[in-house]
């Protein structure tokens, strides 16, 4: 049966797919889907275009083991052949020797790694506003994961300072994922306080792991502005990590030009390494 | 030589050398895009070996063009990756390639699919990419026109039904298309 492809059937097919038909519409479609073979193509087309181009999918698997489907029966056989049951040992043998010969992690990796779950919650959050295109997105979302390494690379005061209680506390909040609280305690510190640029950091941080983008820029760009304090690059470079994880390749290239003006500015041979990259 | 041509020949020729060097360079991100999305170290190896060998099984029976081997990997990982969230397949342990194999092979189709939709809507003006790329990302109508600076909605409601036509024409008038509908998904 022939089906004209308008506006509305498409919005319809979208409205299927993301499971928004009330019962009724959904009943009905399903049963045009039935007796019309090109609409069910259609639809299929959609879902996998939807699964394809959403980055923020976690999910998908398109097919099923099928015995009439010759093709992957075909392939199937060929990997149960010995050459390649041969080449999956030797692969799987050099990643356990990949791993084994790893240096041992320091402590302090152990504390953040909590915090590195939650960081990348974040990752495919797009905030409306801000514009990306798909094509930038397709993958460079890979260097945030290759360059956020927090865990070395936010430094902790707990035992170089116990005085001061307040950031110890709200140090401890943001390792428990207590990111309201830790964002609180961080934004009650002063900015006098020497220990303040720090506090940038954490929120920055603690913004980003609960999935507010635009704060934790804001807080990145803040300290980034600091001129005062040495570290204040360091803000350019979690800004450009985030524009990163947002596929927004086009601000996170404005802000790694900016690094790559002074030597002296945080990863500032990483900017080069990954200017070129992109 | 690249490391494009280099990695690939490595996988082919079974070079220990560089295969460990792929893993010094390569395996850090995705273990940490595996450890982001609940799953765990061994888990990222496991990943790893399947995407390894996957670049092996489909360059050797299936003709695939690699342009970044880095780029490619990694999307691969990251496919890989979805499917046993989806699927509930993890063998975080070492698994032989026998109990592998089912899967494997349905991921290979899996990634050619993935790749001929890409090519195609790569093909697209890069307004159509912008537009369509947020809207697959499920940016409603009045984000489209906050996002982009269309005048209204019905402009950008237009938009991507041109779009999206233009799209699927590409699709359906290319011959591995036919191919696809074999395999019996479409």
């Amino acid at each position: 049966m022939e089906h004209h492809l308008t506006n509305a059937l498409l919005e319809t097919i979208d409205r299927y797919i993301k499971g928004e038909l009330v019962e009724e519409e959904l009943l009905a479609f399903e049963a045009k889907m039935k007796e019309n073979a090109a609409l069910k193509e259609e639809v299929l087309i959609q879902q996998q275009l939807f699964n394809t181009l959403n980055d923020k999918t976690t999910e998908w698997a398109l097919y099923k083991e099928d015995p009439n489907n010759k093709l992957q029966q075909e392939l199937k056989q060929k990997l149960n052949t010995p050459e390649y049951q041969s080449i999956s040992e030797k692969i799987q043998h050099i990643g356990q020797e990949y791993i084994q010969e790893l240096p041992p992690k320091k402590n302090l990796s152990i504390r953040y790694k909590r915090f590195i779950s939650a960081a990348a919650v974040v990752l495919f959050l797009i905030v409306a506003g801000i514009s990306y295109t798909i094509i930038n997105n397709q993958s460079v979302d890979r260097f945030y994961y290759e360059y956020a390494q927090w865990e070395t690379e936010l430094p902790s005061f707990v035992e170089k300072n116990a005085t001061e209680s307040t950031f110890a506390e709200a140090e401890a909040s943001f390792r428990n994922k207590e990111y309201i609280k830790a964002i609180q305690l961080f934004e009650s510190i002063e900015e006098d306080n020497e220990l303040y640029p720090y506090s940038l950091l954490y929120i920055g941080a603690s913004y980003a792991s609960s999935n507010k983008d635009l704060q934790a820029l804001k807080a990145f760009n803040q300290l980034a502005q600091m001129d005062a304090f040495a570290e204040s690059s360091k803000g350019l470079w979690y800004a450009t990590l985030i524009h990163l994880k947002q596929g927004d390749k086009d601000k996170a290239v404005d802000l790694l030009n900016i690094i790559i003006k002074d030597s002296n500015n945080y990863h500032y041979n990483q900017a080069i390494q990954l200017l070129e990259q992109l | 030589m690249d490391n494009n041509e280099r990695y690939l020949n490595a996988l082919l020729t079974g070079d220990d050398r560089v295969i460990k060097e792929i893993y010094v360079q390569l395996f850090p991100k995705v273990q940490s895009y595996v450890v982001s999305n609940k799953g765990t170290r061994d888990d990222a190896l496991d990943v790893f070996h399947d995407a390894l060998l996957y670049i092996i099984v489909a360059y050797k029976e299936r003709n695939i063009s690699i342009k970044s081997f880095e780029a490619y990997l990694y999307v691969v990982c990251r496919n890989i990756w979805k499917r046993k969230l989806k699927t509930k397949v993890i063998n975080s342990k070492l698994d032989t390639l026998e109990n592998k194999a089912t899967d494997l092979s349905l991921y290979i189709l899996e990634q050619e699919c993935f790749d001929f939709y890409i090519e195609k809507f790569q093909l697209l003006s890069s307004n159509c990419k912008e537009i369509l790329g947020n809207y697959f990302n499920g940016w409603s109508y009045e984000e489209l026109v906050e996002g982009l600076n269309y005048a209204n909605i019905n402009t950008v409601r237009q938009r991507v039904f041109k779009c999206r036509t233009k799209l699927i024409e590409l699709i359906k008038s290319d011959k591995r298309y036919q191919k696809l509908r074999e395999w019996n998904i479409i």
